[in-house]
């Protein structure tokens, strides 16, 4: 046979092999031990020695030509294998999920989180104190004493045994004040509890509270943190702000905070605050000539119904999961 | 603290409206709440007098009215009110009047028939035209006033309402002269003086003294009254009306007319803010004594209600015994009736100190009180006195006896000179305002200021009870100057040494573990429902709430479940068939508040699937949820869970989960069906809880070498009696395989068909590895032989064939 021949006859071997196995069989019968080129080169010894190189060259172009066909058609077929196999394996991707699904927070605790990350990002410490606490540390400590009229502001839940459930979170201020020596950076957010309920008014509600002492400390400081801290929260800057004079038993001057958001008419009250009375720093043995401070206020309620757009204090304490999902 | 803008004016001059004065005063520290106007925006109302009435012959309870409106001519008009009668005079809305009941649509008066009768217009009550809440009848006006006179014009209705929500600091604000201070101050005004009050009334206000009657007044509280001054008018006519400008001046002061004596009394405290009281003179023995009560003294008050008076309570007294808690409210025996001609007049001092709280103590709220405990001008005692006698002489008539006064060595209106440095108010502002300016401000603040070396010295003015400090001082320099002209700056921040290290766990650690595996945190109320509490931890004390607001908030919770199975039934209420809430926070018993977090599950897994492996939520998968909290503690080999009872979980279905020291911080397992269906919940809902006070650090962990050696894997099939725990086999299996052993595992639960009744089959994993070499087949081998040894001698296991 011409080796043009066994080459053709190859050729369209390898061609119409239509799996790996076919293919295998086809480099078996040409390549193999046994196949017809390597029977070709065996059969080389019985040319003569001039005619051994040429024809040897040329089978050997031959074999290297088949082998490379071979690995072409190899590599044609695995792929045509593999996307068969990929297309037995499709999915319909657009089942739904199945597995856990993630939960979520309250939206008082996200409210809560946004608040308490723009204070630590600015140094402050989170501080808890306790939620049932002593006339002391709820209004004595907070130059409130006893029968002052700003007692009676506050509706707060009694015991009867001197303990109540604290009116708002500055207790925690005197707590701190206590452990730390300036200069103190804190917040503490928490639960707090008067004695109202209606449609504006929970019996139980959060504030967090905010402390900062240290030398030089000035009511323009506090101003221009509660100033950053709303455009923080709000995530704008083009929030008006405004303080207006009031009146707390534990701070000097104190303020009212004041928003209006673009497009509205309204100023809010969204935060109480001042500069710690000195009172409230040297009854707590704090040189009230060298270090001053501020303290702040805020409803995280209130603060969370602008943010979020809730109307309905209410809701907030149903724990309707409907609701409570439109925040995850 | 409401304030007339009309009777404002009569105090000081102001140009701004109504609206810009309230934003004045709020941005002062005088938070307006609301402007009001003082009675709706009606027009075409008329003063007219009912000349005649006479029953509608179809109607019993209509009249038909001629009513004549000054203009020569009688209109009928129906009239359904019972207090119509001939000779009264009344507001008249004439046809075309327009009335506008606050959020009603505007009402046009027209000509109509009510049951056949022509009426032309409508008589008035106070409620028809917003001068009232709700009326009985027809608003009666003064014999005097003039036929056809617009009504507005005539009572001056073009007025609003300043409501002013004073800070308790501002018991001085508390009266027009107050306001007016202020306003004079912010507006750069003068303002009148209690020397030159503004005269409402026709005749001279002066008083004659023409009686010389007294009565003694012992003071016997020095402390408590530095002054009590008093007077004896004779022969007034307390039958009189009170004139109609004061009757409206009461109303728009939030007061309401009672009789003259009583009205002046009231409307010299709104215009200077001096409480007055008036005794009937005839009820009165020999002397007043000014005292502190004496155990089980009692009184009538005003309101008719008994007390019996506490000793830290000053009282006003005479011979026979208390009359009036003082500064708080008179007595009913003493008090002045319609019947009255004789009086004593009151106008005291009563130190703040002396009456702070008392009137809370008998659930009292009073106008006096409220000013007396925020502190009463000192040296308004006399003007006050005089300013009521005066008015009651020209509009009740009668003779006055000379004024007796009473002071104390306590007296002393004069404040201590406060020393304010030019550097310390600096330092507070965060700005150097200019001297003059200050200067000014304490001045215009009614201040005597003297210029010092290093800054001013102050005296405050005796109305001022909140002026002790420099920082006061500065508080009222910085709002006179204006918030917002102050500046605001960042502050500057030293660096410190957090208090918060990585091993800290907190609350919201575990709560951000307990939403990445599904669960929804809720909110609920610290005080529950004592029986919930009681079906939930009936064996833990409680702590009762004095003044609950409601009987089923009135304990609080000593654990989280109550508050969750409550948000759990109202979901179900609302069609939730599958829920996982979590709360953490606070429970309280008598002597602790522990931090806790605790969840509960209810239905499937997953949401309803078309997936094969959709399965419902039980034990194990709360037990999951329970490990990956515990897990936050690196440390998780300290704990284990066991089997324990707990009153409101099933019996067969719960655990508790101990730490190394033995203490118990959780539990888990399966409601009780009895709390339950107490709650109406059809369906099984497993819980946990959580105490973080004992888990308040997680374990530093520390780096053990990684073997490169082949692990290997041996399984065993055992059988066990069924009762036997599987925790307690793994521990076991655990210790007996020694110190190559890298993980165990339960593989397979089976109780049926090939194993005896009785019985379980437990299938355990067992992996073991050596940290320098590969293990040998006999070494593996004799570790397996000492775990089934021990298992067999503790278990009684045997190997499944």
């Amino acid at each position: 046979m011409q080796i043009s021949t066994l080459l053709e006859n190859a050729q369209s071997a390898i061609n119409v092999a239509e799996d790996l196995q076919a293919l295998d069989q086809v480099r078996v019968n040409y390549l193999g031990k046994k196949g017809q080129v390597t029977l070709l080169l065996k059969q080389l010894g019985d040319l003569a020695p001039e005619q051994r190189a040429a024809a040897g060259q040329e089978i050997n172009q031959v074999k290297q030509q088949l082998a490379e066909l071979i690995a072409q058609r190899q590599a044609q077929l695995q792929s045509a294998q593999l996307a068969a196999t990929l297309a037995q394996q499709k999915i319909d991707v657009t089942l739904p999920a199945f597995g856990l699904e993630y939960g979520g927070w309250h939206p008082i605790t996200l409210a809560k989180q946004h608040i308490c990350n723009a204070f630590l990002q600015w140094g402050f410490q989170i501080a808890e104190g306790p939620e049932i606490e002593t006339e002391y540390y709820n209004f004595t400590a907070l130059n409130t004493p006893d029968n002052h009229p700003a007692r009676a502001m506050h509706d707060t839940f009694y015991f009867g045994d001197g303990r109540l459930l604290r009116s708002h979170t500055s207790p925690v201020q005197i707590h701190v004040l206590e452990r730390t020596a300036p200069p103190i950076r804190v917040i503490a957010p928490g639960r707090v509890y008067r004695c109202d309920r209606d449609a504006t008014h929970s019996p139980m509600f959060h504030q967090v509270e905010g402390l900062m002492v240290d030398e030089g400390v000035s009511f323009a400081d506090l101003r221009g943190l509660m100033q950053l801290f709303l455009h923080y929260f709000f995530g704008r800057d083009d929030i008006e702000i405004r303080l207006r004079p009031s009146y707390f038993p534990f701070t000097e001057p104190s303020a009212e905070v004041d928003i209006r958001l673009p497009g509205n008419e309204h100023w809010l009250e969204v935060l109480g605050c001042g500069m710690v009375h000195p009172k409230v720093l040297s009854n707590l043995g704090i040189d009230a000539k060298r270090y001053s401070g501020f303290a702040f206020g805020m409803g995280i309620e209130r603060l969370a119904m602008l943010r979020y757009g809730v109307d309905d204090l209410r809701l907030f304490y149903a724990n309707d999961l409907r609701f409570l999902r439109e925040f995850n | 603290m409401k304030i007339s803008y009309q009777w404002l004016t009569e105090f000081v001059a102001i140009n701004q409206s109504p609206a810009q004065l309230a934003e004045l005063l709020t941005h002062a520290g005088l938070e307006v709440d609301d402007c009001l106007p003082v009675a709706d925006n009606f027009t075409g109302v008329v003063i007219a007098e009912v000349k005649s009435v006479e029953r509608h012959p179809e109607a019993e309870r209509l009249s038909i009215c001629q009513v004549d409106a000054g203009e020569g001519t009688l209109h009928t008009v129906v009239c359904a009110a019972p207090n119509v009668m001939a000779g009264i005079k009344v507001p008249y809305a004439q046809v075309g009047a327009i009335l506008r009941q606050q959020s009603a649509e505007p009402r046009l008066i027209q000509q109509a028939t009510l049951r056949g009768v022509p009426s032309a217009g409508m008589l008035c009550s106070a409620a028809d035209l917003g001068m009232a809440e709700n009326s009985e009848g027809l608003l009666i006006l003064p014999p005097g006033a003039l036929l056809g006179e617009d009504l507005r014009a005539y009572l001056q209705l073009d007025d609003t309402i300043l409501d002013i929500q004073l800070t308790p600091n501002r018991g001085d604000c508390l009266s027009i002269l107050g306001i007016a201070r202020e306003v004079g101050v912010l507006n750069r005004e003068s303002v009148r003086t209690l020397t030159n009050l503004p005269n409402p009334t026709s005749d001279e206000l002066t008083v004659a003294v023409t009686l010389t009657d007294t009565l003694p007044i012992h003071i016997e509280a020095d402390q408590a009254c530095w002054r009590y001054a008093g007077r004896i008018i004779k022969n007034i006519d307390n039958t009189r009306p009170t004139p109609i400008w004061m009757q409206e001046r009461l109303r728009r002061g939030g007061i309401r007319s009672i009789s003259l004596i009583v009205d002046i009394m009231n409307y010299v405290m709104l215009e200077v803010g001096q409480p007055l009281h008036a005794f009937d003179l005839a009820t009165l023995s020999s002397a007043i004594h000014v005292r502190y009560a004496q155990v089980g003294e009692t009184l009538t008050l005003l309101d008719s209600q008994s007390i019996t008076i506490k000793p830290d309570t000053l009282i006003i007294a005479d011979a026979k015994g208390p009359l009036a808690l003082a500064g708080i409210m008179g007595g009913l025996d003493s008090a002045v009736t319609p019947a009255t001609t004789d009086i004593f007049i009151e106008s005291a001092f009563f130190h703040p100190d002396a009456i702070l709280g008392r009137a809370r103590n008998y659930a009292l709220q009073t106008d006096a009180a409220h000013r007396f405990e925020r502190g009463v001008d000192p040296e308004l005692t006399l003007a006050a006195l005089e300013r009521a006698s005066a008015l009651l002489l020209a509009l009740g008539g009668g003779n006055a006896a000379p004024v007796q006064e009473k002071q104390t060595s306590y007296f002393r209106p004069n404040k201590d000179p406060i020393i304010l440095e030019t550097a310390f108010l600096a330092k507070v502002l965060g700005i150097s305002l200019p001297a003059s300016e200050v200067a000014d401000i304490l001045r215009r603040l009614g201040n005597t200021v003297a210029e010092t070396a290093v800054g001013w010295k102050i005296t405050a003015p005796s109305y001022r009870f909140d002026m002790s400090l420099a920082e006061d001082m500065i508080e009222e320099v910085a709002r006179i100057y204006g918030y917002t002209r102050l500046p605001a700056q960042a502050p500057h921040l030293k660096m410190t040494m957090p208090f918060v290290q990585q091993q800290n766990l907190t609350a919201e650690k575990f709560a951000q573990i307990l939403v990445a595996r599904g669960y929804q945190e809720a909110i609920t109320y610290s005080f529950i429902d004592p029986q919930l509490q009681n079906l939930c931890d009936p064996h833990t004390a409680v702590l009762s709430l004095v003044n609950p607001i409601a009987s089923d908030l009135a304990v609080m919770r000593t654990n989280l479940w109550p508050g969750l199975l409550s948000a759990l039934q109202y979901n179900i209420k609302r069609q939730c068939d599958r829920a996982k809430l979590f709360e953490y926070g606070l429970c309280f018993t008598p002597t602790e508040q522990q931090p806790r977090i605790a969840g509960l599950m209810l239905g499937l897994a997953y949401p309803e699937k078309w997936h094969a492996n959709a399965f419902t939520n039980d034990f194990y998968t709360l037990k999951a949820d329970v490990l990956a909290l515990l897990a936050l503690t690196q440390n998780m080999q300290q704990f284990v869970i066991v089997p324990a009872q707990h009153p409101a979980l099933h019996p067969g279905q719960s655990a508790k989960v101990i730490n190394h020291q033995g203490e118990t911080i959780g539990w888990l397992g399966a409601f009780h069906p009895q709390l339950l269906q107490a709650l109406e919940i059809k369906t099984t809902v497993y819980g946990f809880e959580l105490y973080l006070s004992a888990l308040t650090q997680a374990k530093l962990p520390q780096y053990q070498p990684l073997s490169p050696f082949p692990q290997v894997r041996r399984d065993l099939a055992l059988i066990v009696p069924e009762d036997t725990l599987a925790g307690d086999m793994l521990q076991c299996a655990r210790q007996a395989a020694g110190e190559w052993i890298m993980d165990i595992n339960l593989f397979d639960v089976y109780q049926g068909p090939g194993i005896a009744e009785g019985y379980k089959s437990l299938a355990i994993g067992l992996t073991l590895q050596h940290l320098q070499r590969t293990l040998t087949d006999v070494e593996i081998d004799a570790v397996m032989q000492n775990v089934m040894l021990a298992l067999q001698q503790q278990f009684a296991a045997e190997l499944r064939q």
